[in-house]
Formats: structure tokens, sequence, C-alpha cells
């Protein structure tokens, strides 16, 4: 691992033991690690333990360098599970963020169920599996030399790079919806700030008040999330501010669990939720944020509360680095994950273009496992396994009536495929109890994947 | 001496390939994940590990029979569930056969 500058060197030049599961202050390569022992390496390479040929014969054994970059639900996944699969791996996972706020389950707190303290996780038990955790914002990839950068001026070599970076707003997409309109109207399609602000918003609109939601255009993270985020809100403004309403302005004429969310909808809240396809008023194509104004091509909404999702695309440092397409999001090798652009760089999670699979969280631990798989085989030179993945969306409507959306994939030629046969929306006529059910499962899920990936 | 290299070289890759194989037959009760134990990847986000919530049954360590049965009972509609059942239609014979047989090496006893 080199450092540099040299004024970094105390950061990141302390250590990693691979045969503890903490960091030490230790260099990391030792002069003696380089030393060639040839009684060693023959029995190493006699035990399967070095990929003959590669340049990792040459360092001690087990000891291979997989730099994750991204810490959400795919790159802490990945993480941890590289540790997991193969403990000689070291790894290093580099996010900016030392606290993590989950987008999923965010919609509980925006609907005054959960408190924001149900979103908060620490990286502490990433590190006790013995992953690195650099907090950094990577900025650059050099692919021939191995190295990724980050903005504090530091350095990582990589054997393999796992990039998790999620997804940035396409600001400007929409005219006048850039950083600044996002502190008036939020998005809230990243935990954390934006969520304690809209929640805000909301508390201090008067009864009576209107919301407006904007829904983007496919494809874009959580598919099913405005329409969950329009159910819980109505369900806050049902029980404190009944004479409200809540306006969605969709960019597209079909969404996730469309007939189970508008059947819901009428049942539970009555007209609270008005939904607009795009072939009614047009796209949103701009905003007046001083306004709180909305102007599609055929109508203007003054909202008292807009939330706006915006078109997004891979995070900056996927588009500054070569490894987006024209769509904006990574085209990846759907056996293993690896960029088809990038050789030695997988991209797993929100920023992939991974097929039939949504853009969720259960998606990314699902890639984030797989991919972990592929890159120890990869790194011990085994064969990539072939393997299907599944992902399971839950959408709570209002707090006793749950929905799931399912389905199972299978890598085709070029891009990942669903099983036709397979997954599937809940029953449209389904008794309470199997609406209660799943309620409770996806608060369920909720639990067990952060104790799982945070915990 | 000729005779010893070769001897030598037929030793060394047949010590490979004997550690691939032994390392192939561990895999299971080894971190190392083999073709089959990736395969279980997705079944862990909602049944992990160690149980947080008992709302998704533990199938870590289950039989390999009690395995096979539920989620051939999931797939054909014999046992209903919420989500299994859709999920189940996606799983082959051979894909539960390998899933059972693997789940059931890892017991938090192995």
């Amino acid at each position: 691992m080199l450092c540099s500058p040299p004024s970094a060197l105390a950061a990141c030049a302390s250590g990693y033991d691979q045969n503890s599961m903490k960091p030490t202050e230790a260099n990391y390569m030792s002069a003696s690690n380089k030393k060639l022992d040839r009684r060693r390496f023959l029995a190493a390479i006699a035990s399967g333990a070095i990929a003959a040929g590669a340049p990792t014969a040459l360092r001690a054994k087990g000891s291979a360098r997989v730099l994750v970059v991204g810490g959400g639900y795919a790159g802490a996944t990945v993480a941890r599970f590289l540790r997991f699969t193969d403990p000689s791996l070291a790894v290093t996972l580099i996010e900016p963020h030392p606290v993590f706020y989950s987008c999923p389950f965010s919609n509980h707190v925006l609907g005054s169920l959960q408190p924001f303290s149900v979103l908060r996780f620490t990286y502490d038990g990433v590190a006790a599996s013995g992953v690195r955790l650099i907090f950094e914002k990577a900025i650059g990839i050099d692919p021939v030399a191995k190295t990724v950068r980050t903005e504090g001026g530091l350095e990582f070599l990589y054997d393999r790079l796992v990039m998790a970076p999620g997804i940035e707003m396409a600001w400007n997409a929409i005219h006048g919806y850039d950083e600044a309109a996002a502190e008036v109207m939020p998005h809230a399609w990243k935990a954390g700030p934006q969520t304690v602000l809209l929640r805000k918003q909301l508390e201090e609109m008067p009864d009576g008040g209107l919301v407006v939601i904007s829904a983007p255009a496919n494809p874009f993270r959580c598919p099913p999330g405005p329409y969950e985020r329009a159910s819980l809100i109505a369900h806050y403004l049902k029980t404190h501010k009944p004479r409200s309403k809540i306006l969605l302005l969709d960019a597209k004429e079909h969404f996730s669990k469309q007939i189970l969310f508008q059947r819901a909808w009428r049942e539970i809240y009555g007209d609270l939720i008005e939904w607009h396809g795009v072939h009614e008023f047009g796209p949103v194509i701009a905003v007046h944020p001083r306004e709180k104004m909305l102007v599609t091509e055929n109508e203007k909404f003054r909202a008292d509360v807009a939330n706006i999702i915006p078109p997004q695309r891979a995070a900056r440092i996927a588009q500054d680095t070569g490894l987006t397409d024209e769509t904006g999001w990574c085209p990846i090798d759907p056996v293993t994950f690896e960029s088809r652009l990038v050789p030695g760089v997988h991209v797993i999670g929100d920023a992939a273009v991974a097929g039939a699979m949504p853009k969720s969280a259960f998606s990314a631990n699902a890639q984030g496992k797989v991919c972990a798989v592929q890159v120890a085989r990869l790194l011990k030179g085994a064969s990539p396994i072939h393997t299907k993945l599944t992902n399971t969306c839950y959408s709570l409507v209002a707090p006793d009536y749950g929905i799931s959306i399912a389905g199972v994939y299978e890598p085709g030629a070029q891009i990942i495929e669903p099983l036709e046969e397979a997954g599937g929306i809940s029953p449209i006529h389904a008794s309470s109890e199997f609406r209660r059910l799943e309620a409770i499962y996806g608060a369920s899920w909720y639990r067990t994947i952060t104790a799982q990936v945070f915990g | 001496m000729w005779v010893r290299l070769i001897a030598l070289a037929f030793s060394l890759l047949f010590s490979v390939q004997a550690s691939a194989d032994a390392g192939e037959r561990k895999a299971a009760s080894e971190p190392l994940e083999s073709a089959v134990a990736g395969r279980a990847a997705s079944c862990s986000g909602c049944h992990t590990r160690s149980v947080t919530d008992d709302a998704f049954p533990q199938i870590y360590g289950r039989p390999a029979a009690e395995i096979r049965e539920a989620m051939l009972a999931f797939r054909s509609g014999k046992r209903s569930g919420t989500v299994m059942n859709r999920i189940a239609k996606g799983y082959s014979d051979e894909d539960i056969e390998l899933l059972a047989g693997y789940l059931a090496t890892q017991g938090s006893s192995n």
C-alpha cells in the first residue's frame, strides 16, 4: 500500500494485520515479507494458496488487497463478506461519512411512525469484521497503476477494486432544481439531513396544506419508494392534519406495485392521495424554489411542502473514472459484476446496470455477497460461480398494511435477467391478516438486514 | 535425475489437485465459499445467520430434508406463505438440492 503525499503517511501507514481482526500500527508490508522464501513458496503453491504466475505469488501468502469504495448497503456488505469468505484478504473500505443513515425505512420516519435514530448506524461492526475503514472521499482511479486517490491526497493500491458509490442527483435536469433548491424543496433521496428537513417541513405545515411529490422516470433508486412515501405521509396527515392533500406528479404512467398501492390508497386514504401520470399534465420540467412552485408542460402547482425526487445517475466518481456509459449508469458483467469498461474494477448496488434487478437495498446486499464470492475466487485463480439472485422489496402502505414485490434473477449473456416464472407482487385480493404479516415482515427485514450489514 | 524430476512434477501436480479437491470438500465448513455456498447469498437477505428477529425462520444448520420439503412445498403452493411461494418458483430441483445440502452444514456448531 503506497501512501502519498508523505504528509499523509501517518494516516494510512497504520497497517493492516490480517492475523488479528483489527487494524494495527505496524507497517502493512514489512521488509521480511518481501523476501522470497523458496521453501514456503513451493509449499504455498502445493497447498493451492497462491495462484501460480500471479503477482501475488511474490507477496506473503494470502495478502491480496481488495479496496471497496462506498459504505452503503452494497459496499458495507461486500467488504464484510470478503472478510467472511476469505479472512486472509486485506479489505479496505473508503467512505466519506463516518455515520450511515439508511434511506430504506426513512419513509417511516417521514410518516411519524419511527424516530430518526432508527436510521442511524456506525461502522463499528464493519470494522470489527476486520475491514479497515478510511473516512475519506474517493475521487479518482488509476486502473493501470491499480490505485484509488482520495480528496485528502491519500492513495491506495488494490489487487481488485469494488465500486459501490451509489447515486448522484441529476441537478438541473429539472430546470431550477439544484443543490440550493434541495434545501427548500428536499429530495430526501439520500437519508440524513434531508430526511430531517422534510420531516420538519411536514410538521410545520398547517392543516389543509398541500404536499406535492414529484417522481422521476425509470431507472431510479428504489422504484416503490415515492409511493411508500406518499402512503406514510398520508397516514401522518390523516391522523394529524386530515384536511391536507398529497399530489403525486409522476414522470411516467406505470410504477412499481401500482395496482396494489392505488387500491390501498382508495381503501385507506380516500382521496387524500391524488396521483397523476405523465400523460395528464406532462412531467415536471421546472421548479421555482422560493414560491415552492412545480411547473409541468400544462400546469403549475404551488406546494406548502414540495418533495422533488429528481432524475438520477451513478455517483460522480463513476462518471469521472470512465465507469459509466451514455445512460449514466455502470455496465457490468452479469456474473462477476466486473465493469465492462474498466478491467479489474467491479461495480455493485445502485450505480450498476444490474439488468432486471431493481435499485434496492436488498439487491445491493445480494449483489455484495455474490460479488465478494466472485472476487475472492478470482484472486485465488478459481473460476466465478454461476448463481441466481433474489430481490424482495417491502412497502408499508399503513401501519398494518404491507405489500411486497419479489424477483429471482440469473445472469444472461449480456445482463442479469429475470426468471419469468418466479417473483411478482403480493396478491391483489388478500386478507387483512396477510397485509398485517407483510407489514411485520417489512419491519423485520429492516432489522435483520441492518444487523447483518452494520451490526 | 530426469525420473526424479518427472516424479516431483507429478507429485506437485497431484498435491495441487488433491488440495483443490480437499478444498472443495472442506469448503462447506471453511469460510472460503464453494460454488454452492454462493447460491445461498440472497436467502440471507432475510434469513440471516444469527437470528435477530424470529419472523424469519432459521435456515442455517437446518436438516437438508426440512429445507428441501419447505422449498418444494412453497414452490408447489402446498404450503402457503406471503413471499416464499413467489421466490421458490425461481428454484429448480437441482438448486433446492444444492441449497439444502449446503445450509445443513452451516449450523453454529460447525
